[in-house]
């Protein structure tokens, strides 16, 4: 009895000219093996698939400074989380994506960088936002309706297919008179996208920044205009009202009604929600920004385009289906053919399963 | 900020399946009378613990790798030669007007797109440069950071087609190009590209500043003019008592003032840039380390050759896996 | 072994049975005239065929003394037959035909001898449609071997019913021959010995040496309990090999001592091959 040689690789060793037969579960190691191989090359192909393309464009007016993420003592501005969501957001868009930069102050919004792709040019981008700073501003009226319908309008420049993304906190500064908002005049829907809501619904101060950016003040109600000075009013005035009235100067009377808190800030979730109503947009608000970046990464916003794609997977999921096979004890496969064939096969669940000859 | 996330987390939900080899019984196995008679042997257990051991490595780690780990917030080590060159474009609202230089299509153009296709072309050709570009009216944008990425720089370009706004706030503009070179080690010549009509008027305050600004960086300031159809060259002295109605001649007389190497460019024609390109490739420079921010870095490759090593082992093992009882 | 060919063994009881029929053992019975038992008072047993002169002669005072015998009786000879999963084990010979040898062989030869044989098999239970009963005829061996030819085990698992046998047995004290691998519980051993402690037990232990000697020599396997279905792996190497034929090294003596503390015969130890002669000079030997 000295000669046997139970294991295939003993006998193989020992004799090495014999053809190594393989039995059918080795023959599925083998093949799982040579997939994992094949995966370690790194194929990949042009292939057409969810890319995402984005116009990130970002409100840096002055109520953009209030202070209202994160803890009391190190409170983080809404501007800062809007630039922290992006780059986190740069970081999680899958490389072939497309990022375009723009900036809304006043009335519009400007393009800063015509669309990137995010891994080539990553380091730009990264560089670019976390250089975005409230003093790029150029005015600091912040009239949200006339800025995001031109980002819209900006957005379908950059190329077919972008998305908007527009980080704002729906603060409305000087105050606008509602019969004088400009109207929708593209098609709702037409460009895809989302207003991200920055800011927390409790009203902030605003401040006032030095070149640190240490806060040296607030915006004081005496320093903001309270009321819109344009256009006609629509209120009905009593008699003392009138008294001041004038048709050019003073239309809507000595002593409109004042907003009291104008000085202060809070996100308008509102009036973002009803723009993003009219314009087609998504809407939602910036509580967490792994939300937000989850949302910006989603299948949802992305555009089919031809791509290099990682087929690392495609032969990764045959070799860990093999594997399975592997494991699962051959009475699992009887059980099917079984099933399939007529009970010709006497199935004695664990006993027996080879015999020792 | 460094972070560690998936692209396809869903494929996370196989990950279970890695359960499977430890739980699943039943495998082939020899008929014995009873176990009882078996002694207990470490070494065998731990075999066995290593046989479904490395099926659930292998399986959990393809599906970990199929999900797509990446890793962000590493930053690379990069190598620059040449000069270190900040664009500064000018995107006012006095850019808008016409470019008074010929042009071969005739048409009207606005001092916007020509300054566009001038600094195409100077992109283009300075291929061992540093780039970054700054766009300023009223206030300065930092469009592209220092690099090596002209893509980037391209890219902010064209997005100037939006069309100027505001005042052209030169000095503003200026001192954020200089920023950009702060906190970075002076390996060789700096240079701020001024593309601009000039048309701006700088207070004493302001020149001293900007002056100390350009000694502390030692920048030289290269300045392609564009001139409108209505505006003076550079050259041109403006007659006495009208030095006002020429805010870029003043500019011109203060540039030249600042102690550092200053050339103006007018871009009235093609050689102007080839000129412009010529100076600043006779700027030689030591090679500059710079660290620039990676991008999501792809850590699936670990978790394939994980699997792989698991299955070879796996493979090895089932060879050695008696088959027959006795062969006699 | 696929055919009926039974080896001859020869068995012989260390106790009288009690027996009235006719047989070649020592019974209790008095009467016949082979095994002398003693002597008795004439008046007690009037036979004047049976008087012992030479014993009258020595009584005192004197008296006419008879001599008493034992019959000669037959006994009936019991094979109890584990056919629990692990009895289906397959080595170096198939388990399940050593044990119908077996027990055919001792059929035979006990119906030989003009013992009536009686067959339970046990597994989890006691088993309906294995049995033979107590009979002398002479085809009963032929019927032991059919019956465990016949017998599917397919649903058989433990050999819980082994001692539940014992109730099928008669009450006087018989000759029982355990047929089993005894790779059973130790409580399930205790128990068996016990029920059949009044009774004369022949422990019949059939291994096989691939169970324990012929392993494979390197490289690892997997082994399922028969019985349980419990798995373990073993990683086939010298060291391995010298373990396992020490631990069953140790059964052997652990069945020797407990039969021998339970009042039963020592084990009689099959391994592959049943050698009747062997068998037959145990039995002597041993009684």
């Amino acid at each position: 009895m000295q000669q046997d040689m139970p294991s295939l690789l003993t006998r193989f060793l020992r004799h090495p000219g014999q053809r190594l037969r393989l039995d059918r579960r080795a023959a599925l190691l083998l093949a799982a093996l040579l997939l994992a191989l094949i995966c370690l090359a790194r194929p990949a192909a042009l292939l057409p698939r969810p890319q995402h393309d984005w116009f990130f464009v970002v409100d840096i007016t002055q109520s953009m400074n209030v202070r209202d993420y994160g803890e009391e003592q190190a409170a983080i501005s809404r501007l800062a989380e809007s630039k922290y969501t992006l780059r986190q957001t740069l970081r999680a868009l899958p490389c072939g994506a497309r990022v375009a930069l723009g900036l809304f102050t006043e009335r519009s919004t400007t393009p800063i960088t015509r669309p990137l792709e995010v891994c080539a040019h990553f380091g730009a981008l990264d560089e670019t936002i976390n250089g975005i700073d409230w003093r790029m501003a150029w005015a600091a009226d912040s009239f949200i309706t006339h800025g995001l319908f031109s980002a819209i309008e900006q957005t379908a420049r950059n190329g077919a297919g972008f998305h908007l993304a527009f980080f704002t906190d729906g603060h409305q500064a000087p105050p606008s008179n509602v019969d004088y908002l400009p109207k929708f005049s593209g098609k709702p829907g037409a460009v895809n996208g989302i207003i991200v809501g920055v800011g927390s619904r409790q009203p902030g101060r605003i401040p006032k920044l030095d070149e640190q950016d240490n806060i040296t003040g607030y915006w004081e109600l005496d320093d903001v205009m309270r009321f819109a000075t344009f256009g006609v009013s629509r209120k009905t005035m009593s008699v003392q009202d009138m008294e001041n009235y004038h048709g050019r100067n003073a239309p809507h009377g000595g002593n409109p009604a004042e907003q009291a808190d104008a000085h202060l800030s809070a996100l308008n979730e509102g009036a973002l929600a009803q723009l993003a109503d009219t314009t087609g947009l998504g809407y939602m608000t910036l509580t967490k920004s792994s939300e937000v970046v989850s949302r910006l990464t989603s299948h949802r916003m992305a555009n089919w385009r031809r791509a290099i794609t990682d087929l690392r997977p495609v032969f990764a999921l045959p070799a860990l289906l093999l594997l399975l096979a592997f494991y699962l004890p051959p009475a699992f496969f009887t059980r099917i053919n079984k099933r399939a064939r007529s009970s010709l096969r006497v199935l004695r669940p664990h006993f027996k399963p080879r015999r020792i000859t | 900020m460094g972070a560690f996330g998936f692209s396809q987390p869903w494929m996370l939900l196989l990950l279970p399946l890695a359960l499977l080899p430890l739980l699943l019984r039943g495998q082939p196995a020899f008929a014995y009378p009873s176990l009882q008679r078996l002694p207990v042997d470490g070494l065998s257990r731990w075999l066995e613990h290593a046989w479904r051991g490395l099926g659930a490595i292998a399986i959990s780690a393809l599906a970990v790798a199929m999900a797509g780990p990446y890793i962000t917030g590493k930053s690379t080590e990069q190598v620059g030669h040449g000069a270190h060159i900040m664009v500064v474009l000018d995107r006012s609202a006095s850019m808008n007007d016409d470019f008074a230089g010929q042009r071969s299509e005739g048409d009207k153009a606005s001092k916007m797109a020509a300054a566009r296709s001038v600094l195409e072309r100077f992109i283009d050709r300075s291929r061992q440069d540093l780039l970054g570009m700054v766009t300023f009216n009223t206030s300065p944008i930092m469009v592209a950071p220092l690099s090596g990425d002209r893509e980037a720089a391209l890219a902010g370009l064209r997005a100037t087609d939006a069309g100027g706004v505001g005042f052209t706030a030169v000095a503003k503009g200026l001192a954020m190009g200089l920023d950009s070179f702060r906190g970075k080690p002076v390996t060789g010549a700096r240079v701020i590209l001024l593309v601009s009509d000039g048309g701006a008027h700088l207070d004493g305050k302001t020149r001293d500043l900007l002056r100390a600004s350009f000694h502390r960086q030692s920048a030289a300031l290269y300045w392609i003019y564009l001139r409108d159809s209505n505006g003076g060259s550079l050259e041109q002295v403006p007659e006495e008592g009208n030095e006002d109605a020429y805010p870029e001649y003043q500019l011109h007389t203060y540039f030249k003032t600042l102690g550092v190497p200053y050339r103006a460019y007018e871009a009235e024609n093609p050689q102007a840039v080839s000129a412009a390109l010529a100076d600043v490739a006779r700027l030689k420079n030591l090679p500059v380390h710079y660290r620039v921010a990676e991008p999501r870095r792809d850590v699936a490759h670990y978790g394939y050759v994980l699997a792989a090593l698991a299955v070879l082992v796996l493979l090895l093992l089932h060879l050695s896996e008696v088959k027959q009882w006795r062969t006699t | 072994m696929s055919v009926f060919k039974p080896d001859d063994i020869v068995y012989r009881l260390d106790w009288r049975a009690r027996s009235v029929q006719p047989g070649s053992h020592a019974t209790r019975t008095p009467g016949g005239h082979a095994d002398f038992r003693g002597f008795a008072r004439f008046m007690d047993q009037p036979d004047p065929r049976r008087i012992d002169m030479r014993a009258s002669l020595r009584q005192n005072p004197r008296q006419w003394m008879v001599r008493q015998y034992h019959e000669r009786g037959a006994i009936v000879v019991y094979l109890i037959v584990d056919l629990s999963a692990s009895m289906r084990f397959q080595g170096v010979t198939d388990k399940a035909a050593l044990l119908r040898h077996i027990a055919s062989s001792i059929a035979w030869s006990a119906s030989r001898s003009g013992d009536a044989v009686a067959m339970f098999a046990c597994d989890q239970k006691l088993r309906e449609d294995c049995r033979v009963l107590p009979s002398a005829r002479p085809g009963v061996a032929q019927q032991v071997w059919q019956q465990l030819l016949a017998v599917d085990t397919a649903q058989s698992v433990s050999a819980d019913s082994l001692p539940l046998a014992v109730g099928q047995l008669r009450r006087k004290r018989s000759l029982v021959f355990l047929l089993s691998d005894f790779h059973v519980e130790s409580a399930l051993l205790a128990r068996t010995l016990n029920a059949y402690a009044s009774h004369d037990l022949v422990p019949v232990v059939l291994w096989d040496s691939a169970e324990y000697r012929q392993l494979p020599q390197w490289g690892w396997g997997r082994v399922r309990d028969m019985e349980t279905g419990r798995e373990h792996t073993l990683l086939f190497r010298p060291g391995l090999h010298r373990k396992i034929s020490e631990h069953y090294e140790q059964r052997r003596a652990e069945l020797r001592a407990r039969c021998r503390a339970a009042g039963a015969r020592a084990p009689f130890f099959v391994e592959d091959q049943f050698d009747a002669q062997r068998l037959t000079r145990h039995l002597l030997e041993g009684s």
